[in-house]
């Protein structure tokens, strides 16, 4: 670069991703894990940002157990540049607060700027960790993003729907944003990406490196029991193209629906 | 001693739509505010609503993004416990306690929380009136702060959870990727109309974009408890199942038998999605256009 040109800070990405128990309706701890699906949207959308050259670098983080490396390693596979994986005793169990405070340290521990994640879960399911992440960090969130545009070095327009329809919205970085599936489809990584990443070492960091704040609190909601609920065995009723129509109308008018 | 509960919503009606969860007869206190728009930055609504809100209080939302965002930032805030998709809770000692399902309705989880400020996303409960007396209601205000958010275009009006005919339709016709295209949701529309009912989508058809996040039937969107509840081309993941377990009697119109829907169905329709509706249609068209049922349906 010559010393007239001007010089353009572009941002680094964070890309929160989550290891998650893997088995639909998972109850077996021991069960198979890896990347939450939901996590490769926002993936796909830093990498694509790279690619536009609206981005420094990406950097995948994940919280979680040492094993959660390999869900990081699917993370190079896609195409991230580094990783992060906080990993500590501490942290199993971590609640809402815990999780968004350590990994709004780890966000400033690689000096991203943007940080992306899915909406949910699909194991914890809140939807509650991306604003506490950005109010830990003091950011502005756009929560529910379809799909967002970078229109100037810091400034991005975001395309969302928090139940009242679609509306755009424009947010200068720093700024978390959630992502939903949908609009982003996610590329799948090549075989040869697979095999790269398995060699790729994963950077890890403990609690007393990071600079967390808040996580001495020791007022958590705490699960006292849980119960199997055993749903009615119902056996249904079937119908075909023909007899179908007539017998949902006849369910209609069982209940009221229609005279 | 946990505070007294407080429920914060857009205008009174929004707010109460979720004392369901409370015992009868549990004082509640009720905090709203008109400026509070659909997308609002949390942080904005966080600053606004806590001086309003007592130092031990509970905090009592409902479960749409605005409610999850603004607690995600009350917990930062007030450094308080999350409890998310909550069916009920009850005082219990100094405490609280809360039943909330996950696994698609196969397991339930009771957490328990101690004394002090706590926040609760309650699932909202289809059909259930007030169970609790809003005793007491307050107001807070906004002002002009959009907290470095410029909005650009779109509603900023929430659906009032009251007023949303999916969470209290009697009737409702739900939609997934069965249907074949978003070209196909006027029939289905038309059908919910017809039955003076609401339309429904799984999670596939919203995030596909073919109808927006308020029609969303699950875990993450509304919460249904209809008479009837049609499901057309939905396959049924654990996730919706979630969100209709409450319905009365269930129609599964699935080209496959074996769809984890048609495993909680009353009736299982083996055939195409659209075809089923377009009978439908044309046979109340029929109905209604019979001398002696004239005007049933306007």
């Amino acid at each position: 670069m010559s010393a007239d040109e001007e010089v353009v800070v572009r941002p680094t990405l964070a890309v929160l991703v989550k290891d998650v128990p893997l088995a639909d309706d998972a109850t077996d701890a021991n069960g198979p894990r890896g990347l939450d699906p939901i996590s490769e949207v926002p993936l796909e959308w830093a990498l694509r940002q790279r690619a536009a050259g609206r981005a420094a670098a990406v950097v995948a983080i994940a919280m979680g157990p040492p094993a959660a490396a390999e869900t990081l390693r699917r993370a190079v596979a896609f195409g991230v540049d580094d990783t992060l994986l906080v990993s500590d005793p501490g942290l199993p169990g971590s609640d809402v607060r815990r999780t968004a405070r350590v990994l709004a340290a780890a966000v400033d521990q690689v000096a991203a700027t943007v940080a992306v994640c899915g909406y949910e879960s699909r194991d914890g399911s809140s939807g509650v960790v991306p604003s506490a992440i950005a109010a830990v960090l003091g950011w502005p969130v756009l929560s529910r993003a379809a799909e967002a545009t970078w229109t100037d070095d810091d400034v991005i327009e975001v395309e969302r729907d928090v139940g009242s329809g679609p509306r755009r919205e424009r947010v200068a970085a720093p700024v978390v944003l959630s992502f939903v599936e949908g609009r982003i489809d996610p590329r799948y990584p090549v075989l040869r990406d697979v095999l790269r990443s398995r060699r790729a070492s994963v950077p890890e960091i403990a609690l007393d490196r990071l600079a967390a704040r808040g996580l001495e609190t020791t007022r958590h909601e705490r699960v006292v029991r849980t119960e199997r609920i055993e749903p009615p065995r119902k056996e249904p009723a079937y119908a075909g193209p023909d007899d179908g129509p007539d017998a949902i109308l006849e369910i209609l008018a069982e209940q009221g629906i229609v005279a | 001693m946990t505070g007294p509960i407080t429920v914060v919503g857009r205008d009174v009606a929004d707010a109460t739509s979720v004392l369901a969860v409370f015992p009868t007869g549990e004082p509640v206190r009720v905090v709203w505010s008109a400026d509070w728009k659909a997308g609002s930055q949390p942080a904005v609504v966080g600053r606004a609503v806590l001086p309003v809100l007592g130092d031990d209080s509970v905090v009592v939302l409902g479960s749409g993004q605005d409610d999850r965002d603004l607690a995600g930032w009350l917990s930062i805030r007030l450094d308080a416990p999350v409890i998310w998709a909550a069916d009920s809770v009850r005082r219990v000692g100094d405490g609280l306690e809360v039943d909330r399902t996950t696994h698609g309705g196969r397991v339930r989880v009771v957490q328990q929380v101690d004394a002090g400020p706590a926040i609760v996303l309650a699932k909202p409960a289809a059909g259930a009136g007030t169970a609790a007396s809003a005793d007491r209601v307050a107001t807070f205000e906004l002002g002009d702060d959009t907290g470095d958010v410029e909005v650009l275009s779109g509603s900023e009006d929430t659906p009032d959870r009251d007023d949303v005919p999916l969470a209290r339709a009697d009737v409702v016709v739900s939609v997934g990727r069965g249907i074949g295209g978003p070209e196909r949701l006027d029939l289905f529309a038309g059908l919910a109309r017809r039955l003076g009912g609401a339309l429904g989508a799984s999670r596939v058809v919203v995030d596909s974009g073919w109808l927006p996040f308020a029609h969303q039937v699950g875990q993450t969107g509304t919460s249904v408890a209809p008479t009837v509840y049609l499901a057309f081309g939905i396959s049924g993941a654990v996730q919706h199942q979630a969100g209709m377990r409450g319905s009365q009697v269930v129609v599964a119109v699935n080209t496959d038998r074996d769809a984890p829907l048609c495993q909680v169905a009353d009736l299982v329709v083996e055939a195409d999605a659209v075809a089923v509706a377009s009978a439908l249609v044309d046979r109340l068209d029929r109905l209604s256009t019979e001398p002696d049922r004239a005007g049933s349906y306007s």
